[in-house]
């Protein structure tokens, strides 16, 4: 049995101060007209206890579209401020110190502090842990798909404190980070549960495993499907390891063989060898033959360019002879050269002494007629030469022409010959044999690997189906076990929600609502008159009802977790008649009444003369707007009037 | 064979020869119609650069023709004044620089240009024509540049 009490509530900033006074147990009223700051107590201390509090976050990205702008500008426009409550938790005092803009809350429990974060972080202690480890509470997972659940206090607290902001035919208090996780069926369940203390380990853990083994086996499943698909070419659903492992060592000890066999052709070379060495003295004579025929060639073209230059100097002498033939006509025909006399001074003196005397310095005779005749047989003569030595080089060219066309004529042979060596030798047979045997191995090799692909490919698939298998039968084990635990947790359940049941239609029936019957269903939600529609306004008292049903039965029965504490803000809302209202609270009083007033603690906000006169005693705090009597005290204004 | 016969054949030159260029000679100013003094076939010097490019047979190399027609200068003045005692030819000076030559045409009983013999001499001095029409006027200098230049023969003044 756990216990949680606020006995103060404080704010201290550079600008503005409160202090509560001391709140008691059994009931505290605080009454206050609008606007006086009656829910800020209430904010404070969901704040205090670790709540995310939205108006005490100045968060420039807020929400304006479809959510007023909601920001309490006094407490945030304050610096160095914070919010201090002062608790008990299981009769052990507490001081809980929270900063504005800050997510870390300073316990301090009278011989030491600690700090710790609201928000999770590298799987650090938080508040909520602290809080509830202090409460009795175990913290558990809650795994809903892929997303993971702690139970924190602040889910708790949704059942503590009644707002005015959530509408009353929710019951719960909007969670702050409204998501489909947050205010999911489940884990409003588990709330409840939680609070009632009903909940059952075991059936969690199995509900947690279970939808572990059911991701498990999504994903097996998926895989396997995936797999099939991706080798529809190689699947086969009739596939059978034994055969396919046999037909895969029978490949391999054919291709073993073959390879065997390609080692001893290639190692086995004596009896080519004979082949081998006529085709190498085939080919040798071939160049030789060939390097002899170059030779030819060369010898002929230089015949035929020395010809090409005895033919010019012949030419050459031709017209020489031609030419003398001319001067000798020419002497003939100008008689100028008389033998008798000089043909420059006609004197008797001979032509070459006349030149010799020194007129001329060079040599230049006076040629008689037979001078140039035996010039000219000189000459011819040279030429009979000259054809002597063109017909020694012409008979040269024919028979190197000759030679060379022989040996080519044999090397035309000698190269069928070399043709036919080739074509006999073992040696051929053996490269077409050593082909053949390659290209056997090569295809082989191809089959293997398709049959290896094939064997892995469905060895892989086998194996997972037979995964898959296990997989289902341990998932239809679990389910098994966990619908065992539910059927039990379930039964047990059942004489809880009967008790719980009794005491909130025991209070539904007494209250102004007029309602004959009333139940909570399933989901834990309570269903009045079987559901037909009534005014808004009842909403209100159901909701208080459901609240208060939790604090009676905590009461009556010490296994329940709920911690005996209820934060009631404003519950005059939706237009609910004052007296209805005053009837409910004083029903609420006379049903604690049987209870010992120190085992719980209700804290009640309610506007001026909205409560039952039985109530005035447990007034704690006014405020009064008019009156300058705001929760939030200026700090001069505040030491002037003290 | 006397000593002076030996070195007549020895030293024989035949593009020097007399009676070479005397042909040679003849077959210019037959072509050229040089036959007074109004016609006249300016600086004889010329025909020594003819006669050599008749002579070579093949002509690659026009520097070669080019230094045997220096040599061949001498025996043509030589010849010049022998065909001119022997009245073949007339001779002027002109302003005391060149030798104008022209032939006596009545001296000769043939044409030499008109023989079977010369057709070979004749057609290259027709190709030369042909190449520089106005070779019988034009001074020596100016000569040698238009026919050797032309082959990349290096020309100067002689």
């Amino acid at each position: 049995m756990g216990s949680l009490k606020i006995c103060k509530v404080s704010y201290f900033g550079e600008l503005y101060q409160y202090e509560s006074p001391e709140l008691n147990d059994g009931f505290n009223l605080i009454v206050g007209d609008n606007g006086s700051g009656k829910t800020t107590i209430t904010l404070f201390i969901e704040y205090g206890l670790g709540g995310n509090v939205e108006v005490f976050k100045e968060n420039k990205n807020k929400k304006t579209k479809t959510e007023a702008k909601r920001e309490y500008l006094q407490v945030l426009q304050d610096k160095n401020n914070y919010v201090e409550l002062e608790v008990e938790i299981n009769n052990i005092k507490y001081v809980l110190k929270r900063f504005i803009k800050d997510n870390e809350i300073f316990i301090h429990d009278g011989n030491c502090s600690i700090s710790r974060k609201i928000i999770r972080r590298n799987g650090n202690e938080t508040f909520s842990d602290w809080i509830l480890d202090k409460l009795d509470i175990e913290v558990f997972e809650l795994s809903l798909g892929r997303h993971a659940w702690l139970i924190d206090f602040e889910s708790l607290y949704r059942l503590i404190n009644y707002d005015q902001y959530t509408e009353n035919n929710r019951m719960y208090k909007s969670p702050n980070s409204y998501n489909f996780i947050t205010d999911s069926l489940i884990i409003r369940k588990s709330i409840f549960e939680t609070l009632l203390g009903r909940v059952s380990e075991e059936y969690n853990k199995c509900y947690s495993a279970c939808r572990e083994k059911d991701l498990q086996y999504n994903k097996i499943s998926s895989e396997l499907s995936s797999l099939i698909k991706l080798n529809s070419l190689h699947y086969n659903e009739n596939f059978d390891i034994e055969l396919s492992t046999q037909e895969n060592t029978k490949i391999s000890d054919k291709l073993e063989d073959l390879k065997e066999r390609r080692k001893f052709l290639s190692n086995d070379d004596g009896s080519s060898y004979s082949d081998r060495q006529v085709v190498d003295d085939i080919e040798n004579e071939v160049l030789t033959n060939s390097i002899k025929i170059n030779d030819i060639l060369i010898r002929i073209k230089n015949s035929e360019y020395e010809l090409e230059r005895v033919c010019e100097y012949k030419n050459n002498l031709f017209f020489e002879v031609e030419q003398l033939q001319k001067i000798m006509f020419t002497h003939e025909e100008i008689k100028m050269f008389d033998q008798s006399a000089c043909p420059l001074c006609k004197s008797e003196q001979i032509g070459i002494e006349h030149e010799s005397e020194g007129n001329y310095n060079s040599y230049n005779f006076i040629y008689s007629i037979e001078d140039y005749r035996k010039i000219y047989k000189q000459k011819s003569k040279k030429i009979d030469t000259i054809d002597d030595a063109v017909a020694d080089i012409n008979s040269d060219i024919s028979n190197g022409t000759f030679e060379l066309q022989s040996l080519k004529n044999k090397n035309l042979l000698l190269n069928n010959r070399l043709k036919q060596a080739i074509n006999n030798s073992t040696y051929h047979k053996d490269i077409m044999l050593f082909e053949d045997l390659n290209n056997q191995i090569n295809s082989l090799n191809d089959e293997l690997y398709d049959k290896e692909k094939y064997h892995s490919v469905n060895l892989e698939i086998h194996n997972l189906k037979k995964e898959k298998e296990k997989e289902k039968h341990d998932k239809e084990i679990m389910d098994k076990k966990l619908s065992k635990s539910e059927r039990n947790f379930n039964k047990d359940n059942e004489n809880t929600i009967e008790e719980f049941n009794s005491i909130f239609t025991n209070l539904i029936e007494k209250s102004p609502l007029g309602a004959s019957t009333a139940t909570i269903d399933d989901d834990y939600m309570p269903l009045i008159d079987g559901g037909i529609y009534k005014e808004k306004s009842s909403g209100v008292m159901i909701r208080l009802v459901y609240y208060f049903t939790f604090l009676i039965y905590s009461l009556q029965n010490n296994s329940v977790k709920f911690p005996r504490l209820l934060i009631i803000d404003t519950p005059e809302d939706a237009g609910i008649d004052s007296d209805k209202l005053v009837k409910t609270l004083s029903l609420f009083e006379k049903a604690l009444s049987s209870f010992n007033h120190n085992q719980y603690q209700v804290i009640i906000t309610t506007g001026e003369n909205r409560y039952p006169e039985s109530h005035k005693k447990y007034i704690r705090e006014k405020f009064c707007k008019k009156n300058g009597n705001y929760i939030l005290r200026k700090k001069d204004t505040l030491l002037l009037s003290s | 064979m006397s000593k002076i016969q030996a070195k007549k054949r020895l030293l024989y030159v035949q593009n020097n020869d007399y009676n070479f260029l005397c042909y040679i000679l003849i077959l210019t100013l037959e072509s050229f119609s040089c036959y007074s003094n109004k016609k006249s076939f300016k600086d004889f010097r010329k025909i020594a650069f003819i006669a050599n490019i008749i002579f070579t047979k093949s002509k690659d190399d026009w520097n070669q023709i080019y230094y045997r027609s220096q040599h061949t200068i001498k025996p043509l003045t030589t010849l010049i004044l022998m065909l001119e005692k022997n009245g073949v030819i007339s001779l002027e000076q002109h302003k005391g620089k060149t030798v104008n030559i022209w032939l006596n045409k009545d001296r000769l009983n043939k044409r030499f240009s008109e023989l079977e013999m010369f057709s070979h001499e004749v057609s290259e001095i027709n190709k030369l024509i042909e190449q520089e029409p106005r070779t019988n006027s034009l001074k020596l200098s100016s000569f040698l540049n238009r026919i050797f230049s032309d082959h990349g023969v290096e020309v100067w003044e002689v």
